[in-house]
């Protein structure tokens, strides 16, 4: 290299060089006190009158109405059990909590016809998170509000995650479809905390639409007929408590029809339900099952016409 | 009886690719080493052919074998494709490929076509062997043995034995380079893993495809057995081919990057005279070798070569490189 060359290259090498060591270390220290900046605007309570009239707090939000005395409403509404309301789960609140309209007992008292809001409109003030997902259930969509459910709402006590009430629950309007018999079923009215009540696989709010309505969506055949039974049977835990099949999901998966619905085909193949069906659900050694032996060539007929008794060997 | 399919199967792949591996790093090895010492001494042409015939070509693969190789090539490729998102449903992959190709029931319909494609072209193959053994006009009109067992054949003999020892000390230093005629064992080895596949992957794979038909003969289980093997022997034969096939053929140092004798069908005396030296004296001593005497390949001819078989080696090395996510991550 020419002696003249090589001279300016090292000066340009500098001169980029140290360009750039500047530049980056500005940048650094901009960037920096960012981070450590900005705190979050404090949420204040908003001042009003609500100094002058008695408060309370729901749900950790307060209250400043004036509330009516509940015995005022049950000196009239003789029907609703006050021992029995104070003992349930919405106790602690003034009847005007829920019938928020009701604001002055002499006005109700007088008016005829005095409307009630009792419904999701009232409820969803506090259960906001149940009323969301109910709104788009399939029970919304068919005008079935929160009373119709909770029928017993002035003396509901807390569920505690029990499973038979919520079949009680369910089973005022829908029929078992095989569900008490089924394997399921048993295991929940003998009191076993891990089976399968409705709303485990159905939900408890926010119940999707399934015959009839049903979107036909791939996601949705993948979930109701397959996914919504790995909550449990996937657990090896719980499995081996309750002594089910351990390796159910894993074989599954492992199997042409488990491959197909994981890569997202699920109305190509069979799912759980296909083949051990949806609420009757038994032990291949009982002959009214979908998978006992006298069962398993119609239940695999269903896909494959041509099946026959080897074939389900 | 299912575990032990699958014992089997694995036993058997992993046997397959040890062998295989360790005979394809040694090659590598000595090959790479040879060319340095070569190159180092200055010497980049070929040395056993004379400059003014250096451009003189013969004739490999007849237009049939060409056709055939490539249809294999093709619905091989596709087969892989379609099967692979199936065996490997669990890979992060497997969902995006299974979707690039259009859904598992368009994959199912493609794998259906590209095996309808392999039994015709396996059927066509069988037909030529039994032409090659039997009506093929030969000079010296040799008889079934001396076919079976002559150097134009692909079936295994004693010199393959004796190819497989010498290729060895070679690679380990102590013996210089066997000559071949013909066809070398390593290719005969690719025809014949393809061939016995067939039998696996191809009947298992109808027992799978109909599986109403089968089973009114057979009991239900075997469909699970048929999937082991089915699946297994698939990933033996891509990985063979996508490995050893291609190293033998493409990556060796003295081939890289690409061999196109299989699309142009010609290859030039250098080549024939290095590699097949025993097919060589054969051809000249029955004055032969001038009937093989060809043109250099036409523009299309060398293009499509180069383009298509380039195409094919990097779909190739994608699987592989799927696959091995598959058990290394």
């Amino acid at each position: 290299m020419k002696p003249k060359f090589a001279k300016t290259g090292l000066f340009f090498l500098i001169l980029s060089f140290s360009l750039f060591l500047t530049l980056g270390m500005s940048w650094a220290a901009t960037s920096g006190p960012e981070k450590e900046g900005g705190k979050l605007p404090v949420v204040t309570k908003p001042s009003g009158p609500a100094e002058k009239v008695e408060k309370f707090v729901v749900r950790g939000r307060e209250y400043g109405y004036e509330s009516i005395d509940n015995s005022e409403c049950l000196g009239c509404h003789k029907k609703i059990n006050q021992r029995k309301f104070a003992q349930s789960v919405h106790g602690a609140n003034s009847c005007n909590s829920c019938h928020y309209d009701i604001t002055d007992i002499n006005v109700h008292a007088e008016a005829r016809k005095a409307r009630i809001h009792a419904g999701p409109v009232t409820c969803h003030r506090c259960h906001k998170k149940e009323a969301e997902e109910h709104y788009a259930s399939a029970h919304f969509l068919n005008d079935i509000q929160c009373k119709d459910c909770h029928q017993d709402i002035h003396e509901m006590t807390p569920w505690k995650g029990d499973k038979v009430r919520v079949i009680k629950t369910c089973t005022t309007c829908h029929s078992y479809d095989g569900y008490s018999e089924s394997v399921h079923g048993k295991a929940v009215l003998e009191g076993n905390p891990d089976s399968a009540t409705c709303s485990d696989c159905h939900g408890l709010h926010k119940i999707p639409l399934l015959k009839g309505d049903e979107p036909k969506t791939v996601e949705f055949r993948k979930e109701f007929h397959t996914e919504v039974c790995q909550k449990c049977h996937a657990d090896k835990e719980m499995m081996e408590r309750n002594k089910v099949f351990l390796i159910a999901t894993q074989t599954y998966y492992e199997s042409y029809h488990g491959k197909v619905e994981h890569l997202g085909y699920p109305k190509l193949v069979a799912g759980c339900t296909d083949c051990h069906g949806f609420h009757n659900i038994l032990p291949p050694d009982n002959p009214k099952s979908l998978i006992s032996e006298g069962r398993l060539v119609e239940t695999c007929g269903k896909c494959h016409r041509h099946a026959n008794a080897n074939f389900v060997q | 009886m299912l575990y032990g399919t699958f014992v089997l199967m694995t036993g058997l792949l992993v046997s397959v690719f040890g062998v295989f591996w360790l005979h394809t790093f040694l090659w590598w090895r000595k090959d790479f080493w040879e060319k340095r010492e070569l190159r180092a001494r200055g010497i980049f042409f070929p040395q056993h052919v004379r400059p003014d015939e250096a451009g003189h070509i013969y004739r490999r693969f007849s237009l049939f074998d060409i056709v055939i190789h490539f249809t294999m090539m093709v619905t091989f490729i596709g087969l892989v494709l379609t099967g692979l998102p199936l065996k490997f449903s669990h890979a992060p992959w497997a969902i995006g490929l299974m979707h690039f190709l259009g859904g598992a029931r368009m994959a199912g319909l493609i794998h259906r076509i590209c095996a309808g494609i392999t039994f015709a072209y396996f059927g066509t193959t069988m037909a030529y062997i039994a032409y090659f053994l039997f009506f093929k006009k030969i000079r010296g009109n040799p008889g079934f043995f001396q076919r079976l067992f002559g150097p134009d054949s692909l079936s295994p003999r004693w010199k393959d034995i004796q190819d497989i020892i010498g290729m060895i000390r070679w690679f380990l230093n102590k013996g210089p380079k066997p000559r071949f005629d013909r066809w070398t064992y390593w290719e005969k080895f690719d025809f014949l893993a393809v061939f016995w596949g067939m039998f696996a992957i191809g009947f298992s794979g109808l027992m799978l495809w109909f599986p109403g038909f089968f089973t009114l003969f057979l009991p239900g289980w075997i469909l699970n057995i048929a999937t082991i093997v089915h699946s297994d022997e698939a990933l033996l034969a891509s990985g063979f081919i996508f490995t050893v096939h291609f190293f033998n053929t493409h990556f060796r140092p003295s081939k890289f990057p690409i061999d196109t004798v299989i699309f142009t069908g010609r290859f030039p005396k250098y080549e024939l005279v290095e590699e097949r030296q025993e097919h060589y004296r054969r051809l000249l001593a029955e004055n032969r070798l001038e009937t093989y005497r060809d043109k250099y390949p036409s523009v299309g001819t060398d293009l499509f070569s180069t383009i298509v078989g380039f195409a094919m080696v990097a779909i190739g090395l994608l699987c592989v490189f799927l696959i091995a996510w598959e058990f290394l991550v």
